[in-house]
């Protein structure tokens, strides 16, 4: 919130006078003042200081006892000293104390060159110990979750992980167990810390007592190097530093940066790397012969494709190759295969991810940005589902300002996390008719007060009608939207050029006819896209079908011509992502041998078609600022390492049409079939996290009660033709008749829903 | 034995009764998650009705096993770790099954002033076992707690939540004899 500081105080700290705002913490002060007060336990972005460890003691005249600077307020005329005897002898005091019990296993401990803790105790504490007594112990180390790992003896009581647990990301799962010296971190009974955050308390932690299983004993701080990207994990973009030793990526940090991640990451874009080595990635070029898939080489592979898209247009004319994007690829990648489809292939469809993108341009004039959110007097989240699978990082930002006092109105089906937020209201909304309900709460009491200081989060898939209402509301109320997109760069993919048609409309021009090749980048339409069989159709009977991915998918079966791909750890290039932000991706590590950069294969192709295209990331990006109109304007130094916003394009300011939607409430059982975040081949490529995923199919308590069962029975679900038996899980809160599960392939509409006859198997 | 005014720091006092009567069971039967949402109704934050929900757990348990803690957590909205975190804070929490009398001395600074230490050595020899451990027979479980409230009565001891104030260590003997012969008829 842009507080208007009225009053400021001033001050001396260590003889040196200081003017800072009122309100301020002593600790922050003297950082202003360049005076570095020790700290542990003080982290602003876990919530108002705790003054848990001690460490930052300081003297403050006036006041007899040593006061601990983090949660001291500054005051006008307040003399501090916070390098005194008196001060010194304090946290010489405390540091010796942490010490006590602490093992001083460095040379072993993983956070050793990094540590606070050893930082402070090189530069405060007494140097030496009295303490002759023997150590207190601990089983150790335990791991609290397939991920992490805790060792009690290191730990120092400071409470910012179990503070990050309860406030922060509100998963409550790490917290102390008994009282004083006694206190222990610990998870419930031994089950596993299972939170999409879980993670982050590696990072926050100031010792070495809670570290990643996946970098334990990988490295030390000075073999190693970290790369500043961006994660391509959704489409948020948290920034990262992908930690690289001996050519491998080892573990993937925070890059903080406030007006997008605020220096958290999902345990999806830290804990996938994995995936980088996993067996089901494609390493060489495939051409289909007579036995089946045969490896060849990277220039074969590039003569063949343009070879047979040069048939294919030359055959059945211009425009009869589709390519089906899945919104991953980096917007240069992007930029080049438009070129190539709309300069050589004669224009035909291209479509960019299962939801197929119609509606964005509609809101460009109301798009709101990730920091609205703290701004915020009311939000309001419309989804069926929780919105950690489509945007994780944005749940903790709705917390803080539900926090800082925001209201928030979710609207959907119920039984989220965020419903649950003590001050969350809720407007019940079935599946599928979410956008009504939000155009009706617009213009009724629900969402009174809805204003420019209000953002709406669209929690699910876009589409024209959607569209239309978020404008209308945006226009009538002048709140900002801001909608989630499914693929990582699916608003750069867009922008660059990559995604013409709705998935629909290219459906419809291949069972036209119009279609007889296709290219599939990183797409998985027979997998994982609603209407499975008739994206089969179109492979089977296509003249040429290529995929490029990093992966075999469900799609790769089809495919006549398999080129493997590099996965956004490998690749250089921009993404734009969920609030428009153009960010760097660098690559922290080469793609495997045979695998061909993602530019250099769009460039070489080209090429091989008769375009001139530059294959350098700098100068295709100029191309496409040159030639698109949402980089119009941007130049790859000035990216930099926090990424550019551009303006988005303001509306004409006239009234959009009015929405016109379909009254009442679909009758019968509606399922709801999401993509949940622990989904998708790089998950697969990391079993860790596979104890994070979500199975269970929810169910409301009336539901569960006239079929008679209950949480943990074996209940059915049918839906789009196929039918599904799994345990249930009850939901209180859920809405009646809706039944939510996860799915490869995303559904909402109608099904059945009954209780599952015993098992007979062996009878 | 009456307590003599001698004993105490601060004097008899007459309205206690030397054996208090034990506590009297709740007669609301209805399940434990309604009786938790009466409780969350009494607050404005529902983090309040934790403590009164674990109580009512443990009543209703015994003791706050991984059951009881997922009990609560349900009714409360909260995790079983946040309810386990809570519990294990208090001592009048129980997180392992208890004998049949749970013994609770108090070793704080003003009741160790008066023959804490001695009272406890009396419960120890007396039934054979130490702070934490229950007698083989089930009976008994002893427990060393913190400040009672009771300073000026010390040594305070509990047994199944009723306190026993003073109770010098000469007393001992005779309450355990006393609560063996209760607890006769069901051995
Ligand atoms: S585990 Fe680390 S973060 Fe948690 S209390 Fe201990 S030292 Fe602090
Ligand atoms: S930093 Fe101030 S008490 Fe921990
Ligand atoms: S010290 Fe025992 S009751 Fe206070």
């Amino acid at each position: 919130m842009a507080t208007v500081e009225t009053d400021t105080v001033t001050l001396s700290i260590n003889d040196r006078e200081v003017t800072v705002p009122k309100g301020m913490s002593l600790v922050e002060a003297a950082a202003e003042a360049g005076i570095e007060v020790p700290v542990f336990c003080y982290e602003p972005r876990l919530g108002a200081a705790v003054g848990a460890c001690r460490m930052c003691l300081v003297e403050i005249e006036g006041i007899p006892k040593l006061q601990t600077a983090c949660t001291t307020p500054v005051t006008d005329g307040m003399v501090v000293h916070s390098h005194s005897d008196r001060a010194r002898e304090g946290q010489d005091a405390v540091l010796e104390f942490l010490l006590i019990n602490h093992p001083l296993d460095c040379p072993i401990c993983d956070k050793g060159g990094e540590c606070p803790l050893q930082d402070l105790t090189f530069r405060y504490g007494p140097g030496s110990t009295r303490m002759t007594l023997p150590k207190r112990t601990h089983t150790k180390p335990v791991p609290i979750s397939p991920l992490i790992k805790l060792d009690r003896e290191r730990c120092i009581l400071c409470y910012r992980c179990t503070r990050f647990s309860e406030d922060v990301s509100g998963d409550l799962q790490l917290v102390t167990e008994h009282r004083g010296a006694n206190s222990i971190i610990t998870t419930f009974e031994g089950r596993p810390y299972d939170g999409e955050f879980s993670g982050n308390v590696t990072e926050l932690c100031p010792v070495g007592a809670l570290t990643s299983i996946s970098y334990r004993f990988r490295g030390r701080p000075w073999e190693i190097q970290n790369i500043p990207t961006v994660c391509g994990e959704c489409p948020i973009g948290c920034n990262t530093y992908a930690t690289i030793r001996e050519g491998q990526v080892a573990r993937v940090l925070s890059r903080n940066n406030p007006a997008v991640d605020d220096g958290w990451l999902c345990d999806r874009g830290r804990y996938t790397f994995p995936s980088l080595e996993s067996e089901q990635r494609i390493t060489t070029p495939l051409i289909r012969g007579g036995r089946g898939l045969e490896p060849v080489d990277g220039s074969t592979a590039l003569d063949h494709i343009a070879d047979r898209l040069r048939a294919a247009v030359e055959r059945f004319g211009p425009g009869s190759v589709a390519i089906i994007a899945s919104g991953d690829q980096t917007s240069e990648e992007a930029h080049l295969w438009a070129r190539i489809q709309e300069q050589a292939l004669g224009g035909g469809p291209i479509v960019c991810g299962p939801e197929g993108g119609a509606g964005w341009g509609e809101l460009a004039a109301h798009s709101a940005t990730i920091a609205d959110l703290d701004d915020a007097d009311l939000i309001v989240v419309a989804g069926a589902t929780d919105l950690v699978h489509r945007a994780p990082i944005l749940e903790l930002r709705i917390r803080r300002a539900v926090d800082r006092g925001a209201r928030v109105v979710t609207i959907g089906a119920g039984a989220t996390r965020l419903d649950t937020l003590h001050a969350a209201e809720h407007v019940s909304a079935a599946p599928g008719t979410t956008h009504a309900a939000l155009l009706a709460a617009s213009q009724g009491v629900a969402l009174k007060g809805l204003s420019d200081r209000s953002v709406i989060l669209w929690n699910g898939r876009m589409s024209a009608p959607v569209a239309t209402v978020l404008a209308h509301v945006a226009h009538a109320s002048g709140c900002r939207v801001l909608p989630t997109p499914l693929a990582a760069n699916e608003l750069g993919c867009q922008a660059a050029g990559l995604g013409t048609h709705t998935p629909a409309e290219a459906l419809e021009a291949v069972e036209q006819g119009r279609v007889k090749a296709v290219v599939l980048l990183g797409a998985d339409p027979v997998g994982g896209w609603p209407g499975g069989d008739r994206w089969r159709g179109l492979m089977e009977r296509a003249f040429f079908a290529l995929q490029v991915s990093p992966f075999q998918t469900g799609s790769s079966g089809w495919a006549t011509t398999i080129v493997p791909s590099p996965m956004p750890l490998e690749k250089e290039g921009t993404m734009t992502n969920i609030e428009g932000r153009v960010q760097r991706l660098r690559a922290a590590v080469p793609p495997p041998p045979g695998v061909l950069d993602g530019i250099v294969l769009a460039a070489e192709l080209g090429r091989r078609l008769g375009l001139d295209m530059p294959d350098q990331p700098p100068a295709v990006f100029a191309d496409m600022a040159g030639s698109r109109a949402a980089f119009a304007g941007l130049t790859w130094a000035g990216i930099g390492e926090r990424g550019v916003r551009p303006e988005p394009a303001s509306g004409s300011g006239q009234a959009p049409p009015a929405p016109h939607v379909a009254e009442g409430e679909p009758e019968g059982t509606i399922v709801v079939g999401y993509r949940q975040l622990m989904s998708g081949p790089t998950v697969e490529g990391a079993p860790a996290l596979h104890f994070q995923r979500r199975s269970g199919i929810e169910i409301s308590h009336d539901d569960a009660q006239q079929i008679g069962v209950a949480t943990g029975d074996r209940v059915e679900v049918s839906f789009a033709g196929a039918s599904l038996t799994g345990a249930a899980l009850v939901q209180r809160r859920l809405r009646r008749g809706v039944v939510r599960l996860a799915t490869a392939v995303p559904y909402v509409g109608p099904g059945e829903l009954r209780a599952a006859p015993e098992e007979t198997a062996d009878a | 034995m009456e307590p003599s005014d001698a004993q105490t720091l601060a004097g008899a006092r007459e309205t206690r009764p030397t054996w208090p009567a034990p506590l009297p069971a709740s007669d609301d039967t209805r399940p434990l998650y309604d009786r938790i949402q009466d409780v969350i109704a009494l607050y404005p934050e529902r983090k309040s009705a934790v403590v009164p929900a674990l109580r009512l757990a443990q009543d209703e348990y015994g003791w706050l096993s991984e059951q009881a803690f997922d009990a609560v957590a349900d009714a409360t909205g909260f995790t079983p770790a946040f309810c386990k975190s809570v519990a294990s804070f208090y001592d009048m929490f129980r997180l392992t099954p208890t004998g049949r009398y749970e013994i609770c001395v108090c070793t704080n600074v003003s009741c160790a002033l008066v023959g804490a230490a001695g009272t406890m050595r009396a419960f120890e020899r007396e039934l054979g076992i130490h702070p934490g451990e229950t007698s083989e027979d089930g009976l008994f479980t002893l427990k060393t707690v913190e400040c009672y409230g009771g300073c000026g009565w010390g040594p305070v001891v509990s047994v199944n939540e009723r306190y026993h104030e003073p109770l010098p260590a000469e007393q001992v003997p005779e309450l355990v004899a006393r609560l063996r012969a209760d607890a006769e008829p069901d051995a």
